[in-house]
């Protein structure tokens, strides 16, 4: 008798738990999602005649994202989580077979993609290129996009360039006219061959109060009006260059 | 410097300032609206509270009891609290957040840009070191 009270006990217990483990996620996510809406976002201002004449001469643009610690961030269950901080809701998980196992990826989505995507996709045509596995980053691409089909044109590790050990990625495959074409990634290796074609950003892990993207909006909103983005971006001091 | 890339230079901070100066009017109408709340509330919030620290009671009673007995102190306070919390100060400084994240990636490219929006380019440094 007893020992089933105890057994019942112990039960409700787990239960209380588990109950509690709910609750403490559901506000962690209300509190980043209040953390997240605090700072000024960028707003869209209706063109000028002349920016709009402007922009009627020079054609639309390509913009390159990658993915890992400049979209998002993802670990797996195998995965020491020192990058995270223990208890960081994640934004969504992707599950994927890898040599036939099965593996969970814990996605964290940088702070402010969605607001960034939505608006650089009215501005340029957007492209993923990621050096991760094409099975990993189509699930994670396809979270993004979310059904607003902005992120259809999508690159992988087999069109990236090996090359001392990490991967480039040939900007030339995608769009052959480099005046109309850049990238926005986290790690310079990327586009050594292109570096007059590059926005560099820093890389994001799980800092929540991160406004790196919404700070690359006024740039950005700015680069569609030139004719070639070199004109700007050449003048790159590549202060995070590591080649 | 060729004049296409000139030419581009001039659109890319055409489109800068255009975007600082939209920011002007609204923030100017945030600005009265909000000098305005906060310097009410904050009379509100002063004055009460001088009565409520002069009034005997305050110190006998629990402290929820003397707020409830004290409303006006207590709502001009939560009211002040909220609208700190909820960022409103942050609508008053958008235009200066704009343009300083602006200078921040613009640094990455050798230029910067002043509170209007308009471009400063910086002369070319040498590369000598890094090649």
């Amino acid at each position: 008798m007893i020992s089933l009270l105890q057994m019942k006990f112990r039960a409700l217990l787990l239960l209380l738990s588990k109950v509690w483990t709910c609750i403490c996620f559901m506000f962690n996510r209300q509190v980043r999602a209040f953390i997240q809406y605090q700072p000024v976002k960028y707003e869209l201002f209706p063109l000028s005649p002349v920016s709009r004449h402007r922009l009627s001469l020079v054609q639309r643009k390509t913009l390159v994202l990658d993915l890992d610690e400049t979209l998002i961030h993802s670990h797996h269950n195998a995965m020491p989580r020192n990058t995270v901080k223990p208890g960081t809701p994640h934004d969504f998980t992707v599950k994927v077979t890898i040599d036939r196992n099965p593996v969970r990826f814990f996605v964290h989505k940088r702070p402010h993609v969605d607001y960034f995507l939505d608006v650089v996709s009215q501005w340029y045509d957007l492209v993923v290129f990621t050096a991760s596995m094409e099975i990993y980053g189509a699930a994670v691409a396809d979270k993004l996009d979310n059904g607003r089909n902005i992120l259809r044109r999508r690159y992988y590790r087999q069109h990236c360039t090996p090359d001392y050990g990490s991967y480039t990625k040939d900007l030339s495959a995608i769009c052959s006219d480099l005046n109309r074409i850049f990238i926005i990634d986290n790690s310079p290796g990327a586009y050594r061959c292109f570096p007059n074609n590059a926005i560099p950003i820093k890389s994001w892990f799980s800092d929540p109060m991160d406004t790196a993207l919404l700070s690359l909006l006024p740039m950005l909103d700015a680069l569609r009006f030139t004719n070639d983005v070199r004109s700007v971006l050449s003048r790159n001091l590549h202060l995070h260059r590591l080649w | 410097m060729e004049p296409s890339a000139c030419e581009d230079l001039k659109a890319f901070e055409r489109r800068l300032t255009e975007v600082v100066s939209s920011y002007r009017p609204s923030t100017f109408r945030w600005r009265k609206l909000l000098a305005v709340v906060l310097s009410a509330m904050s009379m509100c919030t002063a004055i009460s509270a001088w009565y409520w620290l002069r009034d005997p009671r305050t110190t006998v009673v629990p402290l929820t009891e003397s707020l409830w007995i004290h409303p006006v102190f207590t709502v001009a306070t939560l009211t002040l609290v909220v609208l700190f919390i909820l960022g409103i100060q942050k609508l008053v400084i958008a235009p200066q957040i704009i343009t300083s994240r602006t200078r921040m990636v613009l640094g990455d490219f050798n230029m910067s840009c002043d509170d209007t929006g308009k471009l400063i380019l910086k002369p070319r440094q040498s590369n000598n070191n890094s090649t």
